[in-house]
């Protein structure tokens, strides 16, 4: 263990990983003067071999900077199920049409970056006008309104990834 | 050769083999830098990997290295945040006697849709000017229409031209189809070689007993190429029976990036073609060195080794490579219908045959799949139909090689976008505009700007210049707590001298 190699892509790694998966409360990594400390745990003290804050040491290879990283509380508790949450506060009126994404993928306002937007708020569109583009694993799905009316909703932002079923836009129909 | 009844691979080896050097030389492709990497690590392998080994690479002895097809120049610009082009250089200094290879894929090259021909012809100028003396086509539908301007273009610069047969299992992919596909390569492209390209790692003995002497036939002196991928674990089989009825060149990578999605292993075809009695020069000692070097790569960065494919016909049935699949499970699974996984497998088999049979590669793979997973989440049948499969049921993309089913059609183009104009129309030339856009930009960099839309080149330009990688690769401590941790213990801890490490769950 003493010719152990750590470089600045493993804590990224390590702690891209932690962040990834959802059931590791705690890491804690230390290795000659190196200490890596994460936690999801609200009130936690850092595990008694640390005492100081993380620091990458000047040892470290690869970079001659003795640049610190510091990482405190690097994840904290997030709660996953946005998605879910603002699904519910969508209430569809008879008279309204809800345009939800097909799969999931990734919501583009306009058909190129920078161009203007294909529908907003308050717009008047007709069941044929594109309101948006939902890319799925890279092919474009140009979604239609469907409906004639105005847009009266938009609850995604653009480039905002999307969820099968989110809720897009809502329609109220002419 | 005609006049020798075939025998099979099994009855010459069981009869002693051939003597040495008794037959006509083999050569040998590498794609170790190209569709290895491409086939195993998901297209990862960095330049600084290919540069590490270069030298050794350059005096082997191969005919050709393959070194970018489209999507090394995709990988690159938007994962490993690499210019591309500078791997071209860069190679082509480091293995100056080297005769590296470019594939271009039809008239889209990295993108899904068709670029303009301004585009394509300043990208064919751009692999000649960066290095490139070896330079091939594909189309996927074997539209060769797609491809002839290309072709001819890297020709009349200089450049040894080679023109792809696109392989695929269906009713429709006939032999004839590739005796027609051959005949107009050489005829409009005058191509120098015909490489047969067997990207779904399809081909059976049975099949390359007839196609290969089918092709060899009208393709006159220029060489056959084959290219084919173990997925099914065939493919040596394929191989040494091509040669022995008339194929010139082998596809082959060395191990351990050979085998499993990729190509045959170098070290073995190669030992099997001398036992058969052909003459084929590489160096045993300097492919050895790279095939460590390579293990050495994949400890250290906990990249996978290609391991032999167990046979499962049930590849011919959906014919996806591995990586697509599994982002189709995943499309599923995020819709809550993970347990319809086997469902998806029959929508896909039943679209490609409603499409035409098109071969299941970029992008077709993509139109097929996607469509299938929609088809089956939304439980309406084409009732969402991708913009890119109305184009394609519309020519926008080449001839089909047959109709498409008159129900699906007409569903298709009723709720295909409205935009999409029902009579292809070609697309406006790009780089006028855009080196107004970036009045700095070098020819280079327009042509990436060109394939890949919004700020994806500036994230690459960024991150050069900020000297980081995009490759999330795992050193040996990363891939090591991640072994550690990875049952489902509440609480691993190990500490040996000053090294400690805890995890909790």
């Amino acid at each position: 263990m003493n010719d152990l190699n750590i470089t600045l892509n493993d804590l990224k790694q390590l702690t891209k990983w932690v962040k990834e998966s959802n059931d590791i409360r705690e890491l804690s990594l230390s290795y000659n003067g190196l200490e890596l400390f994460i936690s999801r745990n609200e009130n936690t003290h850092r595990p008694a071999v640390s005492e100081t804050p993380v620091a990458l040491p000047a040892a470290a290879p690869k970079t001659n900077t003795s640049k610190k990283v510091e990482v405190k509380e690097a994840v904290s508790v997030v709660p996953t199920e946005t998605k879910a949450s603002s699904e519910k506060d969508i209430s569809v009126g008879e008279n309204e049409h809800l345009i939800t994404a097909p799969m999931v993928g990734t919501f583009y306002k306009s058909p190129k970056p920078g161009a203007p937007a294909f529908v907003e708020v308050g717009q008047e569109v007709t069941s044929k006008t594109i309101v948006c583009i939902i890319e799925v694993m890279k092919l474009m799905n140009n979604l239609e309104a469907k409906v004639n009316g105005r847009v009266k909703e938009i609850y995604v932002e653009d480039q905002q990834p999307v969820e099968f079923g989110q809720p897009i836009m809502l329609i109220e129909k002419e | 050769m005609k006049n020798e009844i075939h025998k099979s691979i099994a009855s010459i080896f069981g009869e002693g083999g051939r003597p040495k050097n008794s037959q006509r030389e083999i050569k040998i492709i590498d794609t170790t830098f190209r569709d290895a990497h491409q086939s195993l690590w998901a297209t990862r392998m960095r330049t600084e990997h290919m540069l590490g080994i270069a030298e050794t690479m350059n005096s082997i002895g191969f005919h050709h290295i393959d070194m970018m097809a489209p999507i090394q120049f995709d990988v690159s610009v938007r994962y490993l945040k690499e210019d591309p082009w500078e791997r071209v250089r860069e190679l082509h200094k480091a293995a100056p006697e080297t005769n590296f290879r470019a594939l271009i894929r039809s008239k889209n090259i990295a993108a899904f849709d068709f670029l303009p021909d301004d585009v394509i012809d300043g990208w064919v100028d751009q692999l000649y000017d960066n290095g490139f003396r070896v330079i091939g086509a594909f189309d996927g539908l074997n539209d060769v229409s797609n491809i002839v301007r290309c072709l001819k273009r890297a020709k009349k610069l200089g450049a040894y031209t080679f023109g792809a047969l696109s392989f695929c299992e269906s009713p429709v992919h006939t032999d004839e189809l590739f005796v027609k596909t051959a005949i107009e390569l050489i005829d409009k492209a005058n191509v120098d070689a015909i490489m047969l390209k067997d990207a779904g790692g399809l081909l059976t003995p049975e099949r390359i007993r007839t196609l290969v002497p089918a092709i060899k036939e009208v393709i006159g002196d220029r060489p056959l190429e084959l290219h084919s991928h173990c997925l099914t674990s065939l493919c040596p089989l394929v191989y040494l029976e091509a040669v022995e009825l008339g194929c010139d060149i082998l596809h082959t990578s060395i191990a351990p990036l050979a085998n499993g999605a990729a190509q045959p292993a170098t070290q073995t075809i190669v030992k099997s073609l001398r036992e058969l009695g052909y003459v084929v020069k590489v160096d045993d000692k300097k492919i050895d060195e790279v095939s460590e070097y390579f293990k050495n790569i994949c400890e250290i960065e906990g990249k996978p080794e290609g391991k032999p494919a167990e046979y499962n016909p049930l590849h011919y049935k959906h014919q996806l490579p591995g990586g697509m699949l599994s982002n189709f499970h995943a499309q599923l699974e995020t819709a809550g219908l993970g347990d319809r996984y086997e469902e998806l497998l029959e929508e896909i088999a039943t679209v490609r045959k409603e499409l035409a049979w098109p071969i299941m590669i970029t992008p077709f793979a993509q139109f097929v799949g996607t469509q299938a997973v929609m088809n089956v989440i939304s439980g309406e049948r084409y009732g969402t139909v991708p913009n890119e499969i109305k184009k394609y049921v519309l020519g926008y993309y080449g001839r089909l090689l047959g109709p498409v089913d008159s129900d699906v059609y007409k569903k298709i183009i009723e709720n295909g976008s409205s935009e999409i104009s029902e009579k292809p129309t070609s697309p406006k030339p790009m780089m006028k505009d855009l080196a107004a856009q970036y009045p700095n930009a070098t020819k280079d960099e327009l042509l990436l700007r060109a394939m890949f839309a919004g700020n994806q080149v500036d994230g690459m330009k960024e991150a050069i210049a900020n000297g980081e990688s995009g490759d999330d690769y795992n050193g040996e401590l990363v891939s090591f707590i991640k072994g550690l941790a990875g049952g489902d213990e509440k609480q691993v801890s190990l500490s040996t001298g000053n090294f400690k490490v805890s995890i909790s769950r």
